[in-house]
C-alpha cells in the first residue's frame, strides 16, 4: 500500500487530449467558424476526413471539439490555480492562527458566498471590457470559497495533534510548521477536491457565456458546446455526446491522477507523520 | 483507469441509445401512445403550455406576449379577433367613427356583465384607460394608448388623468377622441391594456386584485388557481355575454421556458398545445407528428440595425453593400429548414398589404455579390484594409447565435469584411442599443398590430426605436402623409414609398420574417393560423370526432 | 459552545450588512435598468415609471430607504412581478426549493456516503474504480442535461412519471427533479469522503485498532469515521443552502415555481429589490450553515472545540 502507483494511463490520455487540442487545429485543413453549406449535419467517416462528422453549420466537429478544449483546459488550470493558492492558504492562515484572524477570514468567505455573482460579471464585464483575462477572474473568484473552508477544517484539527504540538514546542515558527507539518497534510483532500472543481468551472464558464463574458462565438468551449448540444439532444444527440464524452474523460483521469497525488502525499506512505 | 473508463462509456452510450430510441426507432410506437386522447378530452379540459410565466395577469399593466394568451381568455375588449386574426365586435356591438376620423364612438352591449354579475359599464373602460396612463399605476403599457388624446402627456405627469380623450356619454356610450386619423386604432382595441376592468373590485382591492379568488374578469373564463412561475387554471365562466358558445370546461396554462423541455411535455401528452418547439427539431419533428406541426407566418422581422451617424456605417454604399451579401434563401433553407422566410423588406407581406420588393431581389447571387464587392470597394475597403466592425447581440439561445455566426462567415466570405460577433448581456445590451453605442446590432421587430405603420415608425426621426438615427426628410414625409389620410389606398401607396425609401437607402439589414410554430394535438379543434398568432380558448374545442 | 454560538450569531449582523451594502452597489452598478426593454419607452413614461419607483433618487438615498425597508421586514415590491411583493415571492417559492433541495440532498447523502466508503475501503480496486465512476459521472454531465436525458426516457419513452410541473408537491412529480439535482452532489460526496476516509485509516490510532484485532467494521464506526466526516460537512454547509435555494436548470427543465428563477430572471431583468430579497435570504442562510457546520465539526472532533 505504500508503493503508491502511477496512473500512467491516465496520465497518457491527459497528455494525448492536450496535444491533440494544441495539434488538430493547426493541421487539420478545416477552421472553426467557416459554414459549409453543401456538408450540414454529416455523419462520422473517415472518407471525407471529418472523423467526427460536422455540426449543423457544416464545420468541422473534431477542430471544434479541440478549440473548446483548449479554452477549457485554460479556464480549468486558471480556477485550479486560485482555487489552491487563494482557498490553501486562506484556510490554512484561519484554521492555523484561529480566534481573531480566523473570524475575519472566515466572515469575509460568508460574504463572498452569499454575494450575488450574475451583477458582479456583469459590473466585471463593464467596467473591464470583454477580455478573456476576466473570465479566470470571474471563475477564481467563485472557485476557492469551498477549498478554503475545508482547509480551514482540517488545520484546525491538526493543529491540536502530537506532531504540530512537538514541532512548536521545539521552537519551530508559525510559517515553518505550516509549511513543513500543515500543507502536507492537507494536500490529500485538497487535490481530491481541486479535482471536484474542474468540471464544475468548466461548466460554469458557459454560463458566463449568457452574461457575454467568455469565448465569444464562432470560438467555442466545451461547456458551450455541452450546452448548445444539450439544446438540439433529441435531433443531434452527436453534438452532446462529444463534448460530453470528452469531459467525461477529463474528469476520470483528472481525478485519477489527484488519487495517485493524495497517495503521494498520503503521511503513511510518505513518512509524514 | 480502464474499468473506470469502460463504466463511463458505457453509461454514455446507454443513454445515447435511450435517446436515439425515443428520436428514431420507438418513435411509431410513442406516437401511438400520445394518438389516444386522455380523460381530459371528455372533461372538455384543454393543457396548453406557454413559454414564459406571466409576471402580471393585470390587464392594464402586461406586456408580454405569452400573457396576453392567458388574459385574451380571462378578458374581453370592445372589439376581438376571430380565429382567423379578422376584427370582430365583442363588448361593443357597434361603432362609429367620425368624418375626420378623430372621433369613434362604441356602443357596448347592454347585456354583457362582470364574473360577479355587476353589469359592465362603459365607465369601466374609461377607468380603465385612464389607470393604463396615471403615473402612479406606472404601467410600461401606457404608451399603447398613444393614439388617445392627451394619453402621452398623462403618462408623461404632465396633465392629470382625466383629462384623457376618452368619455362615458351613458353607461353603454363611450366616445373615444384621437390625435390622428388612426387606420388600425380598432386593432390596438385588441391589445389587453385596452380592455375594461372592474372599477369596483379594483378600488376595494388594489393592486391584489388580479390574485385568484379576487379577480373578477369578463372573459369566456375566470381565473380559479395560478402560482407565480406556475400552473394557471381557468374555468368556464357562466356569466359571460357569449357563453353558449363556449365549449370548454377548464383551461390550464403551463409556462415552460425551455422549448426542448416544452416539446418533452408534449411527447409526455401532459399538454395539447405547444408555443413553439426548438427550430432544431423541426426535421425530426414533422417526420414524427407530420400534421401536428402548425406553421404560420407571423408578424415580426429579423434585421440588423446601423448607425447611421458615424462611420463606418454613414456610407450607404456600405450599408448596401452588407445587405446585397446575405444569402438569405441559403440561411433560412438550409439552417432555418424553412422555418422563416428570407426577408428583403421592413415589413411582412400579410392579407392587404405587398411590401414593394427591391430590383436586387431577381439576381443571382453572382450577380448580387459581384454589386455588393463593387460597393464594398466604392466605401474604400479592400482585402488589404477589410472592414472591421463588432456585431453587438444581446445574450440569446444558441439557434440566433448560430444565425449571427453563419452571416458573419457570410460577409467574411463574400466581402472579405471581418464582423466579430459581441455577445452582450440582455439589459446591458437594451441600454446601449437606446444609447445608441453600437454600430452594427441586432434589432427584431414584433409588430404591435398588423399594420405597416407599427414597422415603419421604427425609422422616424425622433421614435424612440430609431437606434440607428435614419432620418430622410422624404421618408418623414411619407410617413406624415400615410398617417393623416383617411383613404385607405392613399396609405398604401404611402407606405410602400417609405418602404422604398428604406430600402434605397439601405436604412436597415432585413434578413428573415418570423413565423410561428406550435404543436398542436388532432383533437384540438376551431385552430387556426393567423398573422397575430393570437388563439383565444374560447374559440377552441376539444373533439375526437372530426379530424381537422 | 453556546456563548461561542451567540459570539457568531452576534457577528452575524455586520457580516449582513455587508452583504447587502455589497450586492445592493454591484446591482446598481450594472448597466441597464429594470425598464430598459427591447420595446423602448417613452421618455417621458420611463421617467415617470421610475420616480414611481424612487429609482429617480441617488443610489445612497435609494439604500437607504431599502435598509428601511429590510428593518421593518418589507423587502419592497417586485418590478417585474408588480401584483406581488418580494416576500410573496419568496414565501411563494422558497417551500418548493426546499422540499426538492432537502429530498435531493438526502438522496445525494444516501448513495453518496456508502460510495465513498466502499472506495476508501477497498482502494485501487476495481470496486474503488467503479464507485469512483459512477460518482464522477454525476459531475461531468451538467444537471440541464441529465434532467432532459431523464425525461426523455421516464416521462417520455416509459411515460411512468410526469414530464414536469410541481403539481402540489405530488411525489411522482418530485421524482425526476430530486435525482437529478442530487447527481452532481453524490460525486462531491463520495470523493471527498473517500479522500478523507483514507487519511484516517493511516493514522497511529486507526492502525493500532487494527492491530488489536478489532473488526473493520468497529474500527470504521467508532473511530475512522467521525474525524472523516469534517471536510464533508464542511462542503455540505454552503452546498445545502445552494440546493435549497433553487436550482435554474432544474426549475427551468421541470416548470418549478421555486425562487432560483425569481433571481436569475430577477437579476438579468434587473429586478433589484427581487435579487436583494433572495440575496438576503441566501446570506442569513450561509451565516447559518456555516455556524451549524462549525459547530457539528466540534461535536465530530473535541479539537476542534473554538
Amino acid at each position: 500500500m505504500n508503493s503508491a502507483p502511477l496512473p500512467r494511463w491516465s496520465l497518457l490520455l491527459l497528455l494525448t487530449i492536450v496535444v491533440l487540442a494544441v495539434v488538430v487545429p493547426w493541421i487539420s485543413p478545416w477552421n472553426y467558424y467557416t459554414p459549409s453549406w453543401d456538408e450540414l449535419d454529416l455523419e462520422p467517416t473517415f472518407v471525407n476526413g471529418h472523423w467526427l462528422g460536422t455540426d449543423d453549420l457544416g464545420r468541422d466537429l473534431l477542430v471544434r471539439l479541440m478549440w473548446g478544449c483548449r479554452i477549457s483546459l485554460l479556464v480549468a488550470v486558471a480556477a485550479s490555480l486560485t482555487s489552491l493558492f487563494i482557498g490553501v492558504l486562506w484556510g490554512a492562515t484561519a484554521g492555523y492562527a484561529g480566534g481573531r484572524v480566523d473570524a475575519w477570514l472566515m466572515r469575509t468567505v460568508d460574504v463572498l458566498y452569499a454575494v450575488p455573482f450574475i451583477p458582479f460579471v456583469i459590473v466585471l464585464t463593464v467596467l473591464f471590457g470583454r477580455n478573456i483575462v476576466l473570465l479566470f477572474v470571474a471563475i477564481g473568484a467563485v472557485s476557492w470559497l469551498d477549498t478554503a473552508r475545508i482547509v480551514r477544517g482540517q488545520t484546525l484539527a491538526l493543529r491540536q495533534r502530537e506532531f504540530i504540538t512537538a514541532a512548536r514546542v521545539g521552537g519551530m515558527s508559525a510559517a515553518q510548521i505550516v509549511r513543513r507539518h500543515v500543507l502536507p497534510n492537507l494536500a490529500g483532500i485538497v487535490a481530491v477536491y481541486l479535482t471536484l472543481t474542474i468540471p464544475t468551472v468548466i461548466l460554469v464558464e458557459a454560463f458566463l457565456g449568457y452574461l457575454g463574458l467568455g469565448a465569444q462565438a464562432p470560438l467555442t468551449s466545451l461547456g458551450v458546446m455541452i450546452a448548445d448540444g444539450a439544446a438540439q439532444l433529441r435531433s443531434r444527440p452527436r453534438l452532446l455526446i462529444c463534448p460530453a464524452l470528452l469531459l467525461a474523460l477529463l474528469v476520470l483521469c483528472c481525478n485519477r491522477v489527484g488519487d495517485a497525488l493524495r497517495d503521494r502525499f498520503d503521511p503513511a506512505s510518505g513518512g509524514g507523520a | 483507469m480502464i474499468p473506470a473508463v469502460r463504466v463511463l462509456c458505457s453509461a454514455l452510450v446507454l443513454s445515447a441509445l435511450a435517446l436515439s430510441g425515443c428520436s428514431h426507432s420507438s418513435a411509431p410506437a410513442a406516437l401511438n401512445v400520445v394518438e389516444a386522447p386522455g380523460p381530459n378530452v371528455a372533461e372538455g379540459h384543454l393543457r396548453r403550455q406557454i413559454d414564459q410565466a406571466p409576471r402580471t395577469l393585470d390587464p392594464g399593466l402586461s406586456v408580454e406576449v405569452p400573457a396576453q394568451r392567458v388574459i385574451d381568455d380571462l378578458f374581453e375588449g370592445l372589439v376581438r379577433l376571430d380565429p382567423a386574426g379578422q376584427l370582430i365586435p365583442a363588448l361593443a356591438s357597434r361603432w362609429e367613427i367620425s368624418a375626420d376620423q378623430l372621433q369613434w364612438t362604441f356602443h357596448l352591449r347592454p347585456d354583457a356583465r362582470w364574473s360577479d354579475d355587476s353589469p359592465i359599464t362603459a365607465h369601466d373602460v374609461v377607468f380603465g384607460w385612464r389607470r393604463v396612463v396615471d403615473p402612479a399605476t406606472a404601467s410600461q403599457a401606457a404608451q399603447m394608448l398613444a393614439p388617445v388624446r392627451n394619453a402621452l402627456q398623462i403618462a408623461g405627469g404632465k396633465l392629470p388623468p382625466d383629462q384623457l380623450g376618452v368619455q362615458a356619454l351613458d353607461a353603454h356610450t363611450l366616445v373615444v377622441h384621437l390625435v390622428a386619423p388612426t387606420g388600425w386604432f380598432a386593432y390596438q382595441l385588441t391589445n389587453n391594456s385596452l380592455f375594461p376592468v372592474p372599477e369596483h373590485v379594483v378600488r376595494q382591492h388594489g393592486a391584489g386584485w388580479v390574485k385568484p379568488g379576487v379577480m373578477v374578469s369578463n372573459g369566456a373564463f375566470v381565473l380559479k388557481e395560478a402560482r407565480i412561475n406556475g400552473a394557471i387554471q381557468l374555468v368556464r365562466n357562466t356569466r359571460y355575454r357569449d357563453a353558449a358558445s363556449v365549449k370548454l370546461q377548464r383551461v390550464t396554462y403551463y409556462p415552460v421556458g425551455d422549448r426542448a423541455a416544452a416539446v418533452s411535455r408534449y411527447l409526455a401528452g401532459d399538454v395539447d398545445v405547444t408555443d413553439g418547439f426548438p427550430i432544431e427539431d423541426i426535421e425530426l419533428l414533422s417526420q414524427q407528428l407530420g400534421s401536428q406541426l402548425k406553421l404560420a407566418p407571423y408578424l415580426g422581422t429579423f434585421m440588423f440595425g446601423m448607425n447611421q451617424t458615424r462611420p463606418p456605417f454613414n456610407s450607404a454604399a456600405l450599408r448596401m453593400a452588407l445587405t446585397l451579401a446575405v444569402d438569405r434563401d441559403v440561411l433560412t433553407s438550409k439552417l432555418l429548414h424553412g422555418l422563416y422566410l428570407p426577408a428583403y423588406t421592413l415589413v411582412p407581406a400579410y392579407g392587404g398589404y405587398e411590401p414593394p420588393l427591391p430590383e436586387w431581389v431577381k439576381w443571382t447571387a453572382e450577380q448580387r455579390h459581384a454589386r455588393a464587392r463593387q460597393l464594398y470597394a466604392q466605401a474604400g475597403y479592400s482585402a488589404a484594409n477589410p472592414l472591421q466592425v463588432e456585431l453587438s447581440y444581446p445574450t440569446s439561445g444558441p439557434d440566433t447565435r448560430r444565425v449571427l455566426e453563419a452571416l458573419a462567415a457570410m460577409w467574411q466570405v463574400n466581402l472579405g469584411a471581418e464582423v466579430r460577433l459581441a455577445n452582450e448581456e440582455w439589459r446591458v445590451h437594451q441600454q446601449n442599443r437606446r444609447l445608441s453605442v453600437h454600430a452594427l446590432f441586432f434589432n427584431a421587430w414584433i409588430g404591435d398590430y398588423p399594420d405597416p405603420q407599427t414597422f415603419l415608425d421604427l425609422y422616424r426621426v425622433g421614435s424612440p426605436q430609431n437606434h440607428g438615427k435614419y432620418s430622410n426628410a422624404n421618408y418623414e414625409r411619407l410617413i406624415a402623409l400615410g398617417s393623416n389620410t383617411g383613404d385607405a389606398q392613399q396609405r398604401t401607396q404611402a407606405w410602400q414609398q417609405a418602404e422604398s425609401q428604406l430600402n434605397a437607402d439601405a436604412a436597415f439589414i432585413p434578413v428573415y420574417y418570423y413565423q410561428s410554430r406550435h404543436l398542436i394535438r388532432p383533437w384540438v379543434q376551431g385552430w387556426q393560423g393567423n398573422i397575430t398568432d393570437r388563439h383565444p380558448s374560447r374559440d377552441l374545442w376539444l373533439s375526437t370526432q372530426v379530424s381537422q | 459552545m453556546l456563548s461561542f454560538i451567540g459570539k457568531r450569531l452576534l457577528v452575524a449582523i455586520p457580516t449582513l450588512l455587508v452583504i447587502i451594502t455589497l450586492a445592493f452597489a454591484l446591482l446598481h452598478a450594472a448597466p441597464g435598468g429594470p425598464f430598459d426593454s427591447d420595446k423602448v419607452l417613452v421618455p417621458e413614461i420611463r421617467a415617470a415609471i421610475e420616480a414611481r419607483y424612487h429609482l429617480d433618487e441617488p443610489v445612497p438615498m435609494q439604500y437607504l430607504r431599502y435598509l428601511g425597508g429590510v428593518v421593518r421586514g418589507d423587502f419592497g415590491p417586485s418590478f417585474q412581478y408588480q401584483d406581488s411583493s418580494v416576500n410573496d415571492l419568496i414565501a411563494q417559492g422558497l417551500p418548493i426549493d426546499l422540499t426538492i433541495g432537502l429530498l435531493a440532498m438526502g438522496l445525494a447523502l444516501l448513495i453518496g456516503v456508502p460510495l465513498g466508503v466502499v472506495a476508501a475501503l477497498r482502494r485501487n480496486t476495481v470496486w474503488d474504480r467503479a464507485a469512483s465512476a459512477i460518482a464522477l459521472l454525476g459531475i461531468s454531465v451538467p444537471t440541464y442535461v441529465t434532467a432532459p436525458l431523464l425525461v426523455l426516457l421516464f416521462a417520455v419513452s416509459l411515460r411512468w412519471l410526469p414530464a414536469g410541473d410541481w403539481g402540489e408537491g405530488a411525489l411522482r412529480n418530485l421524482v425526476l427533479p430530486v435525482v437529478a439535482l442530487s447527481l452532481p452532489y453524490v460525486a462531491y460526496i463520495a470523493r471527498l469522503l473517500r479522500a478523507s476516509l483514507l487519511d484516517v485509516l493511516h493514522t497511529p490510532w486507526v492502525r493500532t485498532a487494527r492491530a488489536k484485532g478489532m473488526p473493520w467494521r468497529t474500527v470504521l464506526l467508532r473511530h475512522a469515521l467521525r474525524p472523516a466526516l469534517l471536510p464533508l460537512v464542511a462542503f455540505l454547509g454552503p452546498a445545502t443552502v445552494g440546493v435549497i435555494t433553487g436550482s435554474i436548470a432544474i426549475e427551468t427543465v421541470f416548470g418549478l415555481p421555486g425562487i432560483g428563477r425569481f433571481f436569475v430572471d430577477g437579476a438579468f431583468n434587473r429586478d433589484y429589490t427581487v435579487v436583494m430579497g433572495v440575496t438576503i435570504l441566501y446570506g442569513v442562510l450561509i451565516v447559518l450553515a456555516n455556524l451549524l457546520a462549525d459547530v457539528v465539526q466540534a461535536l465530530l472532533d473535541p479539537r476542534m472545540r473554538p
